[in-house]
């Protein structure tokens, strides 16, 4: 018997992970509030039921948010709800010790439905994962949060969603990474901070995000063309970095946290502070972090000139009423990186001879000393937000943005006409707003229209890499979702007009005042089924359109990190592309869980940089050259997901990833794409420890293992061959201890435990020195309880 | 949706305003600064004693990189005669000569003949350590034949004394004819 029960509360590890979305109990006043909706005179009645036992649930919670109201199950299970109309409604239903699911039914008559629920072993490990039964979108979706967010705080953002199947990083040297999602990145990834469309200089290979991902308590990535909703450049996928919602109740409470790695010897403190009155529905938040590292080593050497500090600060300050509300919020990013000065060189002389060498010129001992070169990076967004909701069908919200980003780019040689100023000053100015109208129709269908422009503002001081310009896109779209029984069908369309004004010197210094018109189209449509047995397919057809990039059509000079010559090209076009994904998903089981997607994007007239045979030949010598081409080029592959629970406490997480990217014009493979991955991992949890002093108790194993990048050739890699494949050991152990009232979160994991000497081929200075040695990440995180005045 | 869309539209002009009017964005973009200091190597070899006369030839990029391409000179120079070479460094007319043997502990010249019985390099001057500097040096020319002497400046603080090491400052070609 007791064994029985033990199984019933098996692990669920849910591949979707969404946070419990009703606090159902919350609603329960509404319950008999009847002449408040239409009177239809229909019947939804039935069962609650455990899945795996049969038995019934007396005192489940059903809700239904279309009609707001709730009833709960009696002591037999039975479940009514009267005076219903005809149309589609969800039942959620929620009970402890089970995970809280939603049903969705369309009732033309009075209806009979036994909901069955599954033994919440989430709950369990008091993680906040739960599964849903039907995902929002038929998109291949991935989510970070709860415990598995927590296990990379203190990496940076593109480490951080590394963890996710389908994204990887492209690295400058241990402290710059900017993530990758489906071998595409830059202009092609967008990034939504907080809602708002992240603009910076993110065209550049070595422009790491700006954004702090120790705010974010949920990191969600859309993997394939997400254009509709997000704008049409979005062709290789979305990330969304969300903070926590605003405090919904009264009190103050707050959270410490610190990280400190052994490698780099990186120490970092964050900290968040909260609260909402009691008298008037006003929130507010205040969050910082400040990081400081030093040098980081390999096995062998250390990486000399590769520390970074980071300072960040957020505030936010909210008012909501039932009907409407408004946000305020502020945050300011600002970091200095030292960039592996031996990866600065004159030309590709030193380049092979760097590569000979194997390893960088220049060691030295441990230094927190950020030198030349360096990055020093801020960004400031403002953001304000409102919404009033228009009767019973949705929501209208209001958003508007303001965001600079400046970049200051110091080579390793001061200049000696002005010593203290950078070599290269970019200051981008971005404007955003967005109107958008969130609706629920009575008739099963969801969704959401709207309205929204970008205005940007790009100025340069020193040596010129992208010119000035102006530019100004405003958009159109609508999306729209039909959900009946198990089926979801779901189409969107977007308009996106784009003018950029360009200002530039050509090389006799005159000015050159190019103007462009972009329109781009970008449409989806796509299908969930639920198909019993835990099973759900969806299937998505998107087609995306993305115009050219300030530094495609205009890029011209050198890159010294990489004694590489760029050139852009002022006749490009935009790019198109036509994305087909298909996922299975197996969920919810007491086992085997896990899903696969496949993707197949063809893109017309992608733009990539080809190495060009003849080098650029100045007084230091030759560079390599690149110049931005266009090609029609194809990339597919798929990413798996699988987890396995032998027992209650032991599971095994595998994600493994396969990317494939074509230039079929040419019929070669195209340059930096990601080896194929495997990701799997051993979880052990001992849950209670001691007299109950130590809670949410775990251990993990696990091993990263990436082969060989064996689509590179010549042509792609001109000068190094891809490096070999490599296995990374990795491990990780946590413990929730209670001091008196406080429960202390401690943690800790290591990376590369066997110190294995290897190197990436995502990693730009993969030419001069090897990764990084073994890492020990150690978390403190101290939550603030403070007693609410009653 | 008329009336929503109004308020809409004003932040819109609204922060449009703001950005053209404040931000002296205006402005075109300046004119490029020449960072690249180094536009020209030029090598003037004096040949001792009367055997014939002073030759120049100057390795030149004007327009930076990207641009075009530097033109190779051409040198013709006398068998058997022992010339005294001096390179001079330029950005454009001035020289930086001076610069570098202020830093002539991180520089060093680095003179490769193809083939090597084409002629023979000695530099003459020393840094303060007593190392080589190579800007001015005596050349003895071989038997004749035709090849190319390769200039090399390398900025090298603390790993002074081999080709490889350090940064590339100049990395120039000259082609030469030795004539009986």
């Amino acid at each position: 018997m007791l064994k029985d029960k033990i199984l019933r509360k098996l692990l669920l590890l849910p591949l979707l992970l969404t946070v419990i979305p009703v606090a159902a109990q919350s609603m329960l006043p509404h319950v008999g509030t009847a002449g408040t909706v239409q009177d239809c005179g229909l019947t939804i009645s039935g069962k609650v039921l455990d899945h795996d036992t049969r038995t019934v649930l007396p005192g489940a919670t059903i809700y239904i948010p279309q009609l707001d109201r709730a009833a709960i199950a009696d002591a037999y299970g039975n479940y009514h709800f009267h005076h219903v109309c005809q149309g589609t409604y969800t039942l959620k239903v929620s009970f402890i010790g089970y995970t809280t699911e939603s049903y969705s039914f369309r009732i033309t008559t009075s209806s009979v439905r036994d909901l069955q629920l599954h033994s919440d072993a989430a709950m369990l490990r008091s993680v906040e994962v739960v599964s849903t039964r039907l995902l929002s979108e038929s998109q291949a979706t991935e989510v970070l949060s709860g415990r598995e967010l927590k296990q990379t705080r203190g990496l940076s953002l593109g480490e951080s969603l590394e963890k996710l199947p389908g994204v990887s990083s492209l690295q400058t040297g241990p402290n710059v990474s900017k993530p990758v999602i489906h071998g595409m990145s830059g202009s092609r990834v967008l990034i939504l901070n907080n809602g708002v469309r992240h603009e910076a200089q993110q065209w550049g290979d070595e422009h790491a995000p700006e954004i702090d991902a120790l705010a974010a308590t949920e990191l969600k990535v859309v993997k394939g063309a997400a254009g509709v909703r997000y704008g049409s450049d979005a062709i290789a996928g979305t990330i969304l970095v969300n903070p926590s919602p605003m405090p919904d109740s009264a009190g103050i409470s707050g959270n410490i946290g610190l990280i400190g790695n052994t490698n780099g010897r990186m120490g970092t403190i964050a900290g968040l502070l909260q609260g909402r009155l009691k008298q008037q529905p006003i929130s507010w938040r205040l969050h910082s972090s400040l990081k400081k590292a030093g040098d980081s080593h390999t096995p062998d050497y250390n990486l000399k000139n590769t520390g970074f500090e980071e300072q960040n600060l957020a505030a936010t300050l909210g008012y909501n009423k039932e009907n409407y509300g408004a946000e305020a919020y502020y945050s300011l990013f600002h970091t200095r990186i030292g960039l592996l000065s031996s990866a600065h060189i004159g030309n590709t002389t030193d380049l092979l001879q760097a590569i000979d060498r194997g390893r960088p010129e220049q060691t030295g001992e441990f230094s927190y000393t950020i030198a030349r070169p360096y990055q020093d990076v801020s960004h400031q967004l403002l953001k304000l937000k409102g919404y009033h909701t228009t009767g019973d069908l949705g929501k209208l919200l209001f958003t508007y943005a303001f965001q600079q980003n400046i970049r200051d780019e110091y080579d390793k040689d001061a200049s000696k006409i002005n010593p203290n100023a950078p070599e290269l000053h970019l200051d981008l100015m971005t404007h955003t707003t967005e109107l958008v109208w969130e609706h629920e129709l009575p008739s099963a269908i969801s969704g959401s229209m709207g309205v929204s422009t970008l205005w940007q503002d790009n100025t340069y001081e020193g040596r010129m890499f992208v010119p000035f310009y102006r530019s100004f896109t405003a958009g159109a779209f609508a999306e729209e979702k039909w959900r009946r029984d198990n089926v979801q069908l779901e189409a969107g369309l977007r308009y996106d007009y784009k003018n950029m004004d360009v200002k530039r010197r050509d090389r006799e210094n005159n000015l050159q005042q190019p103007s462009y018109s972009f329109h781009n189209l970008s449409g989806s449509a796509g299908a969930l089924v639920d198909a019993g047995y835990h099973f759900t397919f969806g299937a998505n057809l998107s087609y995306a359109s993305r115009a050219p990039h300030a530094n495609e059509l205009f890029a011209d000079g050198i890159h010294h990190g990489t004694a590489s010559y760029e050139k852009g090209n002022p006749d490009m076009v935009s790019e198109h592309a036509v994305n087909v994904s298909a996922t299975i998903n197996y969920h919810t089981n007491p086992k085997l869980n896990g899903g696969i997607s496949f993707f197949y994007n063809t893109i017309s007239n992608f733009i990539y940089l080809q190495p060009d045979t003849v080098p650029v030949l100045d007084i230091r010598g030759s560079y390599l050259s690149y110049y931005y081409k266009q090609a029609d080029s194809r990339f597919y592959g798929a990413d798996l997901n699988l987890s396995y629970a032998f027992t209650d406490k032991l599971t095994l997480d595998t994600k493994a990833t396969i990317v494939r990217a074509y230039n079929f014009e040419e019929e070669q493979y195209l340059p930096n794409i990601p080896a194929d991955r495997l990701n799997a991992e051993l979880q052990y949890e001992l849950g209670e420890l001691g007299k109950g002093n130590f809670s949410d108790s775990f251990v993990a194993l696990g091993g990263l293992a990436v082969a060989r990048q064996n689509r590179s050739d010549k042509q792609t890699d001109p000068y190094m061959d891809a490096p070999e494949s490599y296995l990374l050991l990795q491990a990780e152990a946590g413990t929730t201890l209670q001091l008196g009232r406080q429960p202390v979160e401690l943690s800790v994991s290591g990376n590369n435990l066997l110190n294995t000497v290897y190197r990436d081929y995502q990693n730009r200075l993969r030419f001069f020195a090897a990764e990084t040695a073994r890492m020990l990440l150690i978390r403190v995180n101290l939550p603030l309880l403070f007693k609410t005045r009653s | 949706m008329k009336k929503l869309l109004r308020p809409y539209l004003a932040v819109l002009l609204m922060g449009s305003l703001i950005t053209t009017t404040s931000c002296g964005g205006d402005d075109d973009p300046a004119p490029v600064v020449d960072r690249e200091t180094i536009t020209t190597a030029t090598l003037t070899l004096e040949p001792q004693g009367k055997v014939g006369s002073t030759v120049t030839a100057s390795y030149e990029d004007l327009d930076g990189p990207g641009g075009n391409a530097p033109t190779v000179p051409q040198m013709t120079l006398k068998a058997g005669v022992t010339y005294n070479a001096t390179l001079t460094i330029l950005n454009k007319t001035t020289s930086l000569n001076s610069e570098i043997i202020a830093e002539a502990n991180d520089h060093q010249v680095y003179y490769t003949a193809t083939p090597s019985s084409l002629m023979t390099v000695t530099i003459t001057d020393k840094d303060s350590q007593n190392r080589p500097l190579g800007l001015t040096s005596t050349i003895v020319t071989g038997n004749a034949g035709t090849g190319t002497l390769n200039v090399v400046l390398k900025h090298q603080p603390g790993t002074k004394g081999s080709v490889t090491a350090g940064e590339t400052d100049v990395d120039a070609k000259f082609n030469v004819v030795v004539q009986p």
